[in-house]
């Protein structure tokens, strides 16, 4: 008797622990309960690659290292600064202040874009006609995606901002020839598809070009 | 043997190498994971290295037949961030204010989760009907039990767990017809 229905439950972490102690008794000898183990645990590890990898602070490493050695760790704010004299020390208070005014505004500002490109991503999600493909990664990195409806329009929805003084730029191809469908320095645009057998984007400097120079990708849509 | 199953081998056999090089391929990843199932970078630091540390002492536990390193890995952070969550839900105060503020889907995306990465998240549990998405979401990123998903959903318990099930095996399908 194999107790497959409580393998996914297993999985996930809600069995109570009388019955994961029985069931990973099974589990010591039954092939076929470890292989579906197997690949539930490769559904989670999905779960997990999907999301946004986020680089964690250097200090985490640091910290890491230094506890396996048995050093005390780094603390998570740094030392303040050593008192000097009140002009001195009211002047850094004023930077801080500017500097803690200018980036709490710029903060709220990204927050807004990209709540706004959420809004528009969600939108175009809700869509029963929306197909969507995936740009083909580069350098085993996800670019990002692009969603077609079926009114012949397009929203690229790319991974990351272009760097600074660059610029993303669409394209529409046909055969041979490329059409510009406008330069764009943000993650979310929309563009046109009609008559064109695939879409590209590539990276290029702020204002665009006149022919790609740096493709990043291209998915057809005929 | 693959390059991670290596590293934890040599892990378990006490080189401490090992872990940096697992931290430097995945440690991304443990942090990502953490800050969606907490909202909290303070706390998504202390699970990330929490989590490392555990694998430190425990992988010499990795059995290779019952999960990738990954999903050892993968499961020793959520594990992690569980405690996070559940310590956090034994604050009234605190609950009630998130009960009350934030819709499930804002909770669940407070983390800087970006547009293009939603769409793989859409893409990978578009076979899933709304109700099956939502249940494994909050299962797995939230850490809700059966019962207390019945209750954040009007499900009988019963339905909360067969539609669970049919979740996780729909995506273990998917992930088959790769």
């Amino acid at each position: 008797m194999h107790p497959k229905e409580l393998l996914p439950d297993y999985v996930l972490g809600l069995l109570p622990a009388e019955q994961k102690a029985e069931l990973e008794a099974h589990l010591g000898s039954c092939d076929s309960c470890r292989r579906d183990t197997y690949q539930l645990r490769e559904g989670m590890v999905a779960m997990v690659e999907v999301l946004p990898e986020t680089t964690p602070p250097r200090r985490v490493r640091k910290n890491l290292q230094a506890t396996l050695k048995g050093r005390p760790p780094q603390t998570r704010r740094p030392a303040p600064a050593r008192r000097g004299p009140w002009v001195v020390t009211a002047g850094l208070l004023l930077i801080l202040a500017i500097a803690a005014l200018g980036w709490g505004i710029r903060e709220q500002l990204d927050f807004r874009r990209v709540a706004a490109e959420r809004q528009v991503v969600a939108n175009w999600l809700a869509r029963s006609d929306v197909e969507t493909l995936t740009l083909p990664p580069v350098g085993g990195q996800t670019i990002g995606s692009v969603l077609l409806l079926s009114d012949e329009r397009a929203l690229f929805v790319l991974k990351r901002p272009p760097p600074r003084g660059s610029s993303y730029q669409a394209w529409g191809n046909r055969r041979s020839e490329r059409t510009s469908l406008g330069s764009y320095q943000r993650t979310v645009f929309e563009v046109r598809y009609t008559g064109f057998d695939s879409l590209g984007v590539s990276l290029e400097p702020k204002g665009g070009s006149p022919q790609p120079t740096r493709p990043l990708g291209r998915v057809p849509v005929f | 043997m693959d390059g991670e199953t290596t590293l934890l081998v040599r892990l378990g056999l006490g080189d401490e190498h090992a872990l940096t090089e697992l931290y430097d391929r995945l440690g991304g990843k443990v942090y990502a994971l953490a800050l969606r199932m907490t909202g909290s970078r303070e706390e998504a630091e202390e699970i990330l290295q929490d989590t490392f540390l555990k694998l430190h002492r425990n992988a010499d536990r990795f059995r290779p037949a019952l999960g990738s390193p990954r999903a050892f890995i993968f499961t020793i952070a959520r594990n992690q961030a569980l405690s996070y969550l559940r310590a956090r839900r034994s604050r009234p105060s605190k609950a009630a204010w998130i009960d009350l503020h934030e819709s499930n889907d804002q909770r669940f995306s407070l983390p800087a989760i970006d547009v293009s990465d939603r769409i793989l998240v859409e893409s990978l549990l578009g076979t899933l009907d709304q109700e099956e998405k939502k249940l494994l979401t909050e299962a797995f990123y939230g850490g809700y039990s059966h019962s207390e998903l019945s209750h954040r959903s009007g499900l009988s318990l019963g339905t909360v767990k067969s539609k669970l099930r049919r979740a996780l095996a729909k995506l273990r399908n998917r992930l088959e017809a790769r």
